[in-house]
């Protein structure tokens, strides 16, 4: 099967000579959920970056569905990211002044149409039926990311990326949100999670270690599952 | 759909932060009411003064030598205006003879209260000021008699304004002397004289206890602009102590005066446009970066440029919008004031310059706001992700 992301020798500096990716490699196969770990400031986040297209490679190649990411102008990448990547974030990021369902068509308005009966099936589908039309300062931590995957999924993407999606809740929560997670991995759905939680990162089929910008061999977990596009650089 | 998702998000982020577009609505505003003013001004009164000297019969005033000129202007008080004797009416007879004229009718102002208003008395010859002013209009009758001392004529204005009707008493006291009259007619001439009280020169010259005198006579003249200027001068001649001016002369002066209140409040205009779009720059500028997280988001969400971009520009264009509509508006009410005193008329409603506010501010706004788009429009996606 044809790999959904592959990257060869992905570097990534910053002005001031920080090397936050140091020539990373990687495979992931369609329908994967790959836990990205490692200590902050390791570089999980700008991988992350990389491959949800909102940031550019100062080096390697890097693919998604089979486009090549380093040629394409920012239209483009804007364009592959709306069609390809739903992002979910440790912050929700939900617009304040728009409710729940308003939030999800957002993220439909910028793809094509702005639909509310399927935004509003979305949301009753991670359990916030009778949340729709709050706001999110009017719903917990626990609600606004079930909002923020939700939107994620709203448009069908190719590729879940998550930045440590379960950060800022508490145990209740993080549950309920990793319950999505495992459907979402059940229904076939392709997730790349960064996340500093080790027990989050057994619910994964392959875990990733990041240290100083580069893939380091996983020495505290059984690596139950892992294909044979796994990170080959350490 | 997706307009209306668009405007839903307009609307949505626009009052989510309606305090703080406050400020920058009203600069606009203020830019915009001076421009709306001083566009009024210009239209309205040119328009109001090319009809007047269409319509005007009198082409001539005549003046004391040392008295001001004003064309039928309400007097603020009962001496405002200085007096001649109305022996002059005699010699002006004489001299009336030699001259193209078409008719002459003396006036003579005394500021008198009806109860509690104050309001100004217009003696005159009932005949004579008809025939000087043929596009006056009347509602029921014309005194006929230079003599009589009991009828009077109020202006629409003011019959309105007191509930006045042809047959109806008014009662008018001038310095504790009160006299009562009795409306025979309602008189509309679309100038001051809608606000006054005609009688005739005999009764105010007794009610105001100004025996023989008069301020000032209005004069037509079957002459235009060089031949009307000629006459002026003979009328002079022949009546020492008056000054003859021509309504052209008065127009022209009129017209000076309106285009330096206009150049004023065109400069003034400009330097205030020039605050509220730096006003309106500043607070769309503060908004970006008050938002540069959420523009992140749009743009990690697929937003294009242009999407963003859009938003924000059309959360500027309502804000010129509102100001423009605000300034309009009170604009319009400021024209009216200065229309009132500096001109002692109004100036009627135009569409041109309450559309040109509206336009003026929502290009101010745009304007205003188009380097913060810019910069917005340009927001890296990947903030959201790194927490910023």
């Amino acid at each position: 099967m044809r790999e959904i992301i592959t990257a060869e020798d992905v570097t990534k500096s910053f002005p001031g000579g920080v090397v936050a990716l140091d020539r990373v490699s990687l495979a992931v196969q369609p329908g994967e959920w790959i836990a990205v770990m490692g200590a902050s400031g390791s570089g999980k986040t700008t991988l992350l970056n990389l491959i949800g297209c909102l940031d550019r490679a100062s080096g390697g190649r890097l693919t998604l569905d089979g486009t090549d990411v380093g040629h394409l102008t920012e239209a483009q990448l804007t364009e592959l990211r709306r069609e390809k990547v739903g992002l979910i974030f440790q912050q929700f990021h939900l617009v304040p002044y728009l409710t729940a369902v308003e939030n999800v068509m957002l993220a439909q308005y910028f793809h094509s149409l702005a639909d509310e009966p399927e935004a509003r099936e979305a949301l009753v589908q991670v359990g916030l039926g009778e949340r729709l039309l709050h706001l999110p300062s009017q719903l917990s931590g626990g609600e606004q990311q079930r909002v923020c995957i939700a939107r994620a999924l709203i448009n069908q993407p190719k590729v879940l990326l998550a930045d440590e999606p379960t950060g800022n809740l508490d145990e209740k929560n993080e549950l309920a949100v990793m319950e999505i997670f495992q459907r979402l991995h059940k229904d076939g759905h392709t997730i790349i999670m960064v996340t500093h939680d080790p027990h989050v990162g057994t619910l994964a089929d392959r875990r990733i270690e990041l240290e100083h910008g580069r893939i380091v061999p996983v020495h505290s977990h059984d690596l139950a599952g892992a294909s044979s596009g796994s990170g080959r650089r350490g | 759909m997706r307009v209306r998702f668009f405007l839903r998000l307009v609307q949505r982020s626009l009052t989510h932060r309606v305090g703080k577009w406050l400020t920058a609505i009203l600069a606009v505003a203020m830019g915009v009411s001076l421009v709306s003013t001083s566009l009024t001004l210009a239209l309205g009164m040119r328009a109001k003064m090319s009809q007047a000297l269409r319509a005007y019969g009198a082409n001539i005033l005549l003046v004391p030598a040392a008295g001001p000129a004003a064309a039928g202007g309400a007097p603020d008080g009962a001496q405002l205006f200085a007096s001649v004797s109305e022996d002059l009416l005699v010699r002006l007879g004489d001299l009336s003879r030699d001259l193209p004229l078409v008719g002459y009718a003396p006036l003579l102002y005394a500021m008198a209260e009806i109860g509690s208003h104050r309001v100004a008395l217009v003696g005159t010859w009932p005949d004579a000021i008809r025939q000087v002013n043929p596009s006056w209009r009347m509602e029921g009758e014309w005194i006929t008699d230079r003599a009589e001392l009991a009828e009077a004529i109020p202006g629409s204005s003011l019959a309105q304004k007191l509930a006045l009707t042809v047959g109806a008493p008014l009662p008018l006291t001038i310095q504790g002397r009160t006299r009562t009259f009795h409306v025979v007619g309602i008189l509309s001439t679309g100038g001051s004289e809608d606000e006054q009280v005609l009688v005739t020169l005999r009764a105010a010259q007794e009610l105001a206890g100004r025996a023989g005198q008069l301020n000032l006579i209005q004069v037509s003249a079957l002459a235009a602009d060089r031949g009307m200027e000629a006459v002026a001068r003979a009328l002079e001649a022949g009546l020492p102590g008056v000054a003859a001016r021509t309504q052209l002369r008065l127009v022209e002066a009129e017209e000076r005066l309106l285009a330096r209140l206009s150049l004023l409040l065109g400069l003034i205009a400009g330097l205030v446009l020039v605050a509220s779009t730096l006003t309106v720059a500043a607070d769309m500028a503060t908004s970006v970066l008050e938002r540069t997280r959420e523009i992140g988001l749009m743009k990690a969400l697929g937003a294009s440029r242009a999407r963003v971009g859009c938003l924000f520009l059309a959360e500027a264009g309502l804000i010129g919008l509102a100001g423009g509509l605000l300034g309009g508006a009170a604009g319009l009410l400021l024209a009216q004031i200065i229309a009132r005193t500096a001109f002692g008329g109004t100036v009627p409603f135009s569409t041109l310059p309450t559309v040109a506010s509206i336009g003026v501010g929502v290009c101010v706004a745009s304007l205003a706001g188009l380097i913060p788009v810019r910069r917005a429009a340009s927001a890296q996606p990947s903030l959201v992700l790194r927490g910023e």
